[in-house]
């Protein structure tokens, strides 16, 4: 098996563990990208194996990092702003490791501003969809009010910050490296 | 560089319609909205709404961007139907009336970003947003995130005034617009879905009648993609300079 193939495989095992355990304690804003993680890594471990389309290391494994630190905060005890920006940590990468499949798996090219506008809007739906799983597992939590709007707003408030700032390194490393359009050949292992 | 002709439903459109937006303001901070929203909130709710609707008809004027006048008076009245719902408090007395303008609101957005992603792949040669599956799923992605930046604004606005009119109230009203989002941009992804099934995207965006601007708006797009060096720069500049005249 390719280096990219174990650590796909290890993706998709840690992110399925890191689901269930995030289940077991409900945390709804987490779950949601173990969740999207499982799926990518089940897709890019799919390909490298199946059809020998490697995807580059270093998306998964920031993306795998990002998750492990988002997910494992609350079992650290964090709260408010810094719980908040933990647990939104991960939206970015994984809207990051989306727009690489799409683009290594599906044939997309993207220029460098619509790489990182796709990446900040990925990351702000990941955090609504976040925001609906809220909804649909801990409605009694908002119907005593231990959620309110702010809570909800805080959170989406942080992941456009987290957002922010990666894209902003993400453009300069681009930037640095003279890469003006993303494609399949720029994300798959063995090329460039 | 005039894209498009200007014409009296142009001044309606950039004088008028902002012309009754800021007439609500003045009647919110006056306080003769009704519901629970304070003086301030729909006041400066509506001086938004007022700047939202002339950024159309204001990029027309310069040049820039010509939208259809379909698509620039849907968009006004949606903008206008918020601001206006909420001095009339439809909001506090229709429990449904705040999900009905989510999902509508959403619909509408994300049909305005399946035409802009749809322009840009058609009209750029080195960027592509297909297969179909790609296009569709970005175009819901960020119609979500619209939704959310909406939120997000509308968080920003009650900590900047102080209203305290959405902070800590139970969570249900940001929830349940967030997931009114998602609906619409769902039910617009399928509308979307739908029409790809039987048509390419570019002759949906070509029928649309802001043909000229995205084709120079393609080139430029294309010409970032490349650097100086490359051997078809010089070709694209002169290609740009002679559409734009």
């Amino acid at each position: 098996m390719n280096r990219s193939s174990i650590v796909s495989v290890t993706g998709l095992i840690l992110s399925a563990i890191l689901l269930i355990m995030n289940f077991y304690r409900m945390e709804t804003l987490t779950i949601t990208s173990c969740a999207i993680c499982v799926i990518l890594f089940s897709v890019s471990s799919y390909r490298s194996v199946t059809r020998g389309e490697h995807l580059r290391i270093g998306i998964m494994v920031i993306g795998l990092i990002a998750l492990m630190i988002g997910t494992l905060s609350p079992f650290l005890g964090t709260t408010d702003a810094i719980a908040a920006f933990l647990e939104t940590l991960p939206y970015v990468f994984v809207a990051i490791f989306i727009i690489a499949e799409m683009i290594a798996f599906m044939g997309m090219r993207l220029d460098k501003a619509l790489f990182t506008t796709f990446s900040l809007m990925f990351s702000m739906a990941i955090a609504s969809f976040a925001a609906v799983v809220t909804y649909l597992i801990r409605i009694e939590d908002i119907r005593s009010e231990i959620i309110v709007n702010n809570d909800i707003v805080v959170q989406f408030a942080a992941s456009f910050v987290i957002s922010i700032v990666v894209i902003i390194l993400s453009r300069r490393m681009m930037k640095k490296r003279d890469i003006r359009i993303i494609t399949k050949e720029t994300l798959l292992e063995g090329n460039l | 560089m005039k894209v498009g002709k200007w014409g009296p439903l142009d001044n309606i459109i950039l004088f008028v319609f902002p012309g009754i937006m800021l007439t609500f303001s003045a009647l919110g901070f006056l306080g003769y909205n009704y519901g629970v929203s304070t003086a301030w909130y729909v006041g400066f709710t509506n001086i938004f709404c007022a700047v939202i609707i002339t950024i159309l008809p204001l990029l027309k004027r310069a040049g820039w961007f010509t939208s259809p006048y379909w698509l620039t008076i849907l968009m006004s009245l949606n903008v206008m139907m918020y601001g206006i719902s909420l001095f009339f408090g439809f909001y506090h007395y229709y429990w449904w009336w705040d999900k009905f303008a989510h999902i509508l609101s959403s619909m509408l957005v994300t049909m305005l970003v399946f035409i802009g992603l749809g322009a840009i792949e058609c009209h750029t040669n080195r960027i592509s947003l297909m297969p179909k599956a790609a296009f569709l799923l970005t175009t819901f992605l960020i119609g979500v995130a619209i939704g959310n930046a909406w939120e997000m604004f509308e968080g920003s606005v009650d900590f900047i005034v102080s209203s305290n009119h959405m902070q800590d109230i139970d969570a249900f009203d940001t929830l349940m617009d967030t997931v009114m989002d998602a609906v619409g941009a769902l039910i617009m992804t399928g509308v979307g879905a739908m029409i790809l099934r039987k048509r390419g995207i570019c002759d949906v965006i070509s029928e649309m009648g802001f043909e000229k601007g995205m084709v120079i708006m393609g080139k430029k797009w294309d010409r970032k993609c490349m650097s100086r060096d490359d051997p078809e720069y010089e070709d694209i500049c002169e290609e740009i300079e002679r559409l734009k005249n």
